[in-house]
């Protein structure tokens, strides 16, 4: 984790007045409190990470410093409603910080899911197992002050047949907290989209944890649409258990400056997880993407495919870190970051990191910064393709095979909007 | 099982597992001087299981005696098994990238020989056998089955059978991979190595081989034993028939 | 950034605030630890002109006020005491050890190496200086015909001035890191090489045939000037361990290569393993100029060591390949930077490591291609080998692009040294130790064939003694 050095004498200031206040009207408990007090000791002092360390090197994080006392906000009535149009098995909104919209279908209730505000839902002691207090300051300041949150409870042995789907909407400054605790041998899919933004600027300090029992099954994707304005930071981290698999996807389109933290703590014998993303920047966009897969169990294996795709001026930074300790042999682990750069203003950093702390593993990474193959282009011009049709075409290809690992309604719902975006360039 | 001349290698009961899983059942064999033994079956059968712990892998465990012209040999390392004059050519060789095959070879001989060849006579040897396989001189300096094909690794491990001249050799799968004419050289690289005196065991799961090595035992294996033991018509047999006609172990006839 | 006329700008009254001492006394009283005094004294016996002088001051002001690094290896660098490192020996005068004093198992090593006598002595600083009169003079003759100067570092200042002033420190100026600034504050001993336009120096130079060569030093600063079209191989260290009490060494080496220029620099080094290695080497590569850091790291304790190339001018090319051995209780950070700042050029990096029992290895690299370096290429392999289930390897790598028309490629494998490979070689008559060194020897074997034939010979033997665990 970044290091929590003091950058210089003039520390921003961050004001967390009304934690006690706001856990009190949200009806929470006292460990509920006791977990935001912990949070909040930690930013006393505010101290920011250290710049020259490589995590921050390429984002500014007084960007996501709020612009005003989070706890010192009240939930907004707002207006969006959400037509759900496709087979689900929950479904739930946060927005104007509260938990606004729950659905579930008659198999989910049967089986016992749960999905509760998180505010009033006793979950304390399962909040901070995957991002604890002192993770970093963004996160830190979510635990402190989050406001609106949900959690997920899949009971043990189940499988759902139609996927869960969160919505979190942004707001003027938004901090938003998913919980979802899948149970042993439980199965499905689950999808957060972050939307919104649309009026004028906006922040998001979002955190979610997932906890994955023994031999579950879960496919989380995490899609980020924000409007242009929103400058929005997003950590999301499983733990999983013995024989429990785990699939990340993570999709980045919005806002204007986009920093994520993904990743997992492969915890238990035999613990699969993959992780594969895809971000399409442009205009002025500045994305900074962190993952992280700690092998902390024998005998896991972790894979991740992250490719970035860059228009106009966007700016990517991707960092990865692949970490097999010493108690993790048997381990495998594979890394790979693709930069296609599409213009000449376009920039990209990449930074794929590995530790390797026992002999008995296999492991690779790669990455590769590069502009759109112009051989490939002629070709396909050569073909009657326009240009722009062409380079459609390369980008569709570029990010194919990414999206062919997702699961089936994460890649049906990101396909829609890689084709959105391709053809609003 | 005994013959009149001491056998080069034999083993007694012998079983194997992989970790918890016994995938030979019970194994004997006597293979004397010149005596070519051939062991068939349909694959997964654990035939190079069998060979593989034979020559002391370390993932496997190994029940059972394990002689070499008498010696007992069955705990020693591969290594000693080796200098002891036992060979065993891989169904997949591994690569060693930055090992030249003239300096793994000039290590081995020397382990295997006990005393250093000098350089230009070991060349000399070296390039006569490589000649006799028909190999390009220029495979001596390529990194040890790094980038070979599979016809090419197959020629190195008979290449390597005829430097090291051991006194008993398994070869498993040898003939996999090989087109007609790559099959006819290193039939004739076993055949080269049957008449001075070594006794072999071919692990095959074709008979195809067969028609240019002639075994004088065929052993027919299955599901972890020898379920049938007799003479190289037992070898045109599996190739009408199939193995499904003996695929009880009730139907085990020994020899 | 610290050209001498800059570093004189900025602070004019060393002289009225240190220059009062004698430095032979200086040095009978006080041989450790680092001050002004010290600084003033090390230059004052040199007689360096004032520029020196300054720069030396300013160099050890920067030096103080630089934090240590934040990152790398923290915790041993945090466990350097400064206070009890001596900075300046005099090179002429015996370094107060006896070959008693010399530890067991580099004398072990040396037996094991067939280093001979007067070498050894040199080697673990029992005897200040080697000789190879044989060898220099006819490697003299031929280079004083093509007027190359070849000097040790503080001949070079005292004969060529004008020329040391006029490049020193614009590659590495002192406060590029806080071990650069203090190279430059107590820098002594070192190469300087000048090879003039077209020329060719065909026998790789090395520090041994230098006239007095003096014992490797700790804060040895080395420059080396390939004009245009000219091409020199330069070779520092050797295989066998450089044994010294004082437990810093901390050099700086600038590499400038002319317009069509080449040059190559070779280093094979195994110091002792109490040794902290921190080494600042960058080199700056002019249109169509070739470099290339050949990088051997064995020994220490800490290795830092990140060989650079600032490619500025177009179709230069930089390459870096290196090994790194980390045996038992050692950290060798290592890794290499290629910097495109003109267009088309190219940059190879290849890096191979290996970490044994629980010695740890790193990669630490940076390749960056600023804006309008169009038409770059760069690639980078690492391959890690760990040997025992403590060993430890490490990858950072970092590539900064900020132009669409390059190809940046980074790949890193890490592997166990394999089960199969082992049973392999074994089933061949190999022992387990044998198999083993055959396998290392194959990893390393694309850095070994770069060398010069009786390096390379040496250095197999000497990871023969590493893989036996019997050095250092």
């Amino acid at each position: 984790m970044a290091s929590r050095a003091a950058t210089g004498a003039t520390l921003p200031m961050l004001a967390l007045e009304h934690v006690a206040e706001l856990s009190s009207v949200a009806g929470e408990d006292r460990a509920l409190l006791a977990l935001r007090n912990q949070a909040r000791e930690l930013l006393t002092p505010l101290l920011l990470p250290d710049r020259a360390r490589h995590l921050w090197r390429y984002t500014d994080p007084t960007r996501f410093l709020p612009d005003t006392d989070p706890t010192d906000l009240t939930p907004t009535d707002v207006g969006p409603t959400w037509r759900l149009e496709e087979p689900l098995s929950v479904a739930g909104l946060l927005a104007g910080g509260a938990l606004r919209v729950v659905e579930m279908d008659a198999q989910a209730r049967k089986a016992g899911v749960a999905v509760e505000d998180l505010h009033h839902a006793k979950a304390a002691e399962m909040l901070g197992q995957a991002v604890p207090p002192g993770h970093g300051f963004v996160e830190d300041i979510n635990t402190a002050a989050w406001r609106g949150g949900v959690l997920v409870r899949v009971p043990a042995g189940v499988a759902l047949e139609h996927p869960i789907r969160l919505r979190v909407v942004a707001g003027p400054l938004t901090l938003p907290r998913v919980l979802v605790v899948a149970g042993e041998g439980s199965s499905f899919e689950i999808i957060e989209g972050h939307v919104g933004g649309d009026r004028s600027v906006g922040k998001v300090l979002g955190v979610t944890e997932i906890l994955v029992a023994r031999d579950a099954n879960v496919r989380y994707g995490l899609v980020q649409r924000w409007d242009p304005g929103i400058v929005g930071h997003l950590t999301a981290r499983a733990r999983v258990a013995a024989g429990a698999r785990f699939h990340l996807s993570l999709a980045s389109f919005g806002g204007s400056t986009f920093k994520a933290d993904v990743g997992a703590y492969l915890a238990g014998e035999g613990a699969e997880v993959e992780t594969a993303g895809v971000a399409m920047g442009g205009d002025q966009q500045h994305f900074d993407h962190h993952t992280e897969h700690i092998h902390e169990a024998r005998k896991t294996s972790s894979n991740l495919d992250f490719k970035v795709a860059l228009t106009h001026a966007a700016r990517s930074t991707y960092t990865g870190m692949i970490r097999i300790a010493r108690q993790a042999g048997g381990s495998e682990a594979y890394q790979e970051n693709r930069n296609l750069l599409l213009s000449h203003d376009a920039r990209a950093e990449s930074i794929p990191e590995l530790e390797i702390l026992t002999d008995d593993v296999r492991c690779s990474h790669g990455a590769t910064v590069a502009p759109i193959d112009p051989e490939q282009l002629f070709y396909l011009q050569s073909r009657g393709l326009a240009n722009l049709q062409a380079m459609r075409v390369i980008v569709y290809g570029f990010l194919d095979q990414t999206l062919a690992r997702l699961p089936q309604t994460t890649r049906e719902r990101i396909e829609a909007l890689v084709a959105a975006r391709l053809h609003t360039e | 099982m005994s013959h009149s001349a001491k056998p080069v290698f034999s083993c007694t009961d012998v079983h194997v597992w992989i970790a918890e899983k016994e995938v030979v059942k019970g194994v004997d064999l006597a293979v004397s001087a010149g005596e070519i033994h051939a062991i068939m079956g349909p694959n997964g059968s654990g035939k190079s299981t069998l060979a593989n712990a034979l020559m002391g892998h370390p993932a496997y465990t190994l029940e059972g005696t394990v002689e070499l012209s008498g010696e007992d040999v069955t705990s020693l390392s591969p290594d000693e098994k080796a200098r002891r004059g036992m060979f065993l050519a891989f169904q997949y060789p591994v690569a060693v990238p930055g090992v030249t095959v003239a300096s793994f070879l000039r290590a081995a001989v020397a382990a295997v020989r006990g005393t250093e060849v000098p350089v230009r006579e070991f060349r000399k040897e070296l390039l006569a056998r490589m000649e006799d396989l028909e190999m390009d001189p220029a495979f001596a300096g390529r990194y040890l089955n790094d980038g070979f094909s599979g016809g090419e690794k197959k020629r190195l491990e008979i290449l390597q059978l005829l430097m090291l001249k051991p006194r008993f050799a398994l070869l498993d799968e040898t003939d996999s991979g090989l087109d007609i004419d790559a099959l006819k050289v290193v039939a004739e690289g076993i055949n080269a190595a049957a008449s001075q005196d070594v006794g072999m065991v071919l692990v095959t799961h074709y008979q195809r081989l067969l028609n240019y090595v002639r075994p004088h035992v065929v052993h027919v294996f299955m599901d972890g034993r020898i379920v049938r033991t007799g003479g190289p018509e037992l070898a045109l047999e599996l190739e009408e028939r199939g193995y499904d006609w003996l695929e009880t172990p009730a139907t085990a006839g020994g020899a | 950034m610290a050209s001498p006329r800059k570093v004189a700008d900025i602070g004019t009254d060393y002289a009225q605030r240190y220059g009062f001492h004698d430095p032979e006394e200086y040095f009978l009283r006080s041989p450790k630890g680092l001050s002004h005094e010290v600084v003033e004294a090390i230059s004052r016996l040199k007689k360096e002109p004032e520029w020196m002088r300054e720069f030396r001051h300013k160099a050890l002001d920067i030096f103080l006020a630089k934090p240590m690094p934040t990152w790398g290896d923290t915790q041993m660098l945090s466990e350097i005491n400064f206070d009890e490192i001596t900075y300046f020996v005099r090179a002429t005068e015996k370094q107060g050890e006896t070959w008693d004093e010399v530890p067991e198992n580099i004398k072990r090593t040396f037996d094991r190496l067939g280093i001979p006598e007067a070498e050894r002595k040199f080697l673990s600083g029992v005897s200040a200086q080697y000789e190879s009169e044989v060898v220099y003079h006819s490697v003299k003759e031929e280079l004083t015909k093509q007027g190359v100067i070849f000097l040790d570092m503080d001949s070079g200042l005292r004969e060529h001035e004008a020329f040391v002033r006029e490049y020193f420190a614009t590659v590495i100026p002192a406060a590029d890191n806080k071990f650069s600034a203090l190279n430059s504050a107590v820098w002594s001993g070192g190469s300087f090489i000048y090879v003039p336009k077209n020329i060719e120096v065909t026998i790789p130079l090395q520090a041994y045939f230098r006239i007095n060569a003096e014992r490797m030093g700790q804060f040895e600063r080395t420059l080396i000037i390939a004009d245009e079209g000219s091409k020199v191989h330069y070779i520092e260290g050797c295989t066998a361990p450089v044994y010294s009490s004082n437990s810093l060494h901390s050099a700086v080496v600038e590499l400038i290569a002319k317009r069509g220029a080449r040059i190559r620099y070779t280093t094979i080094q195994n110091w002792s393993n109490n040794i902290y290695n921190l080494v600042t080497k960058r080199a700056v590569a002019w249109e169509d100029a070739v470099v290339e850091w050949v990088d051997g790291n064995l020994g220490s304790k800490l290795t830092m060591k990140y060989p650079a190339i600032f490619l500025k001018g177009e179709r230069a090319h930089g390459e870096v390949l290196s090994i790194a051995f980390a045996g038992p209780g050692q950290h060798q950070d290592a890794g290499a930077k290629a910097v495109h700042l003109a267009p088309n050029t190219t940059s190879k990096i290849t890096s191979k490591s290996i970490s044994k029992g629980t010695g740890r290895a790193t990669y630490r690299g940076l390749v960056k291609v600023r804006k309008g370096a169009t038409g770059c290429k760069t690639s980078v392999q690492c391959d890690a080998l760990l040997i025992g289930e403590a060993a430890r390897t490490d990858t950072y790598p970092t590539m900064e692009i900020a132009e669409d028309q390059v190809r940046v490629e980074h790949e890193a494998r890490i592997s166990k040294l394999g089960d199969e490979q082992l049973f392999y070689l074994r089933s061949r008559g190999l022992t387990d130790d044998q198999a083993r060194l055959m396998i290392v020897n194959g990893f390393i074997e694309p850095f070994v064939k770069e060398l010069p034939m009786e390096y390379a010979v040496e250095l197999n033997r000497l990871i023969e003694l590493e893989m036996e665990g019997s050095v250092g």
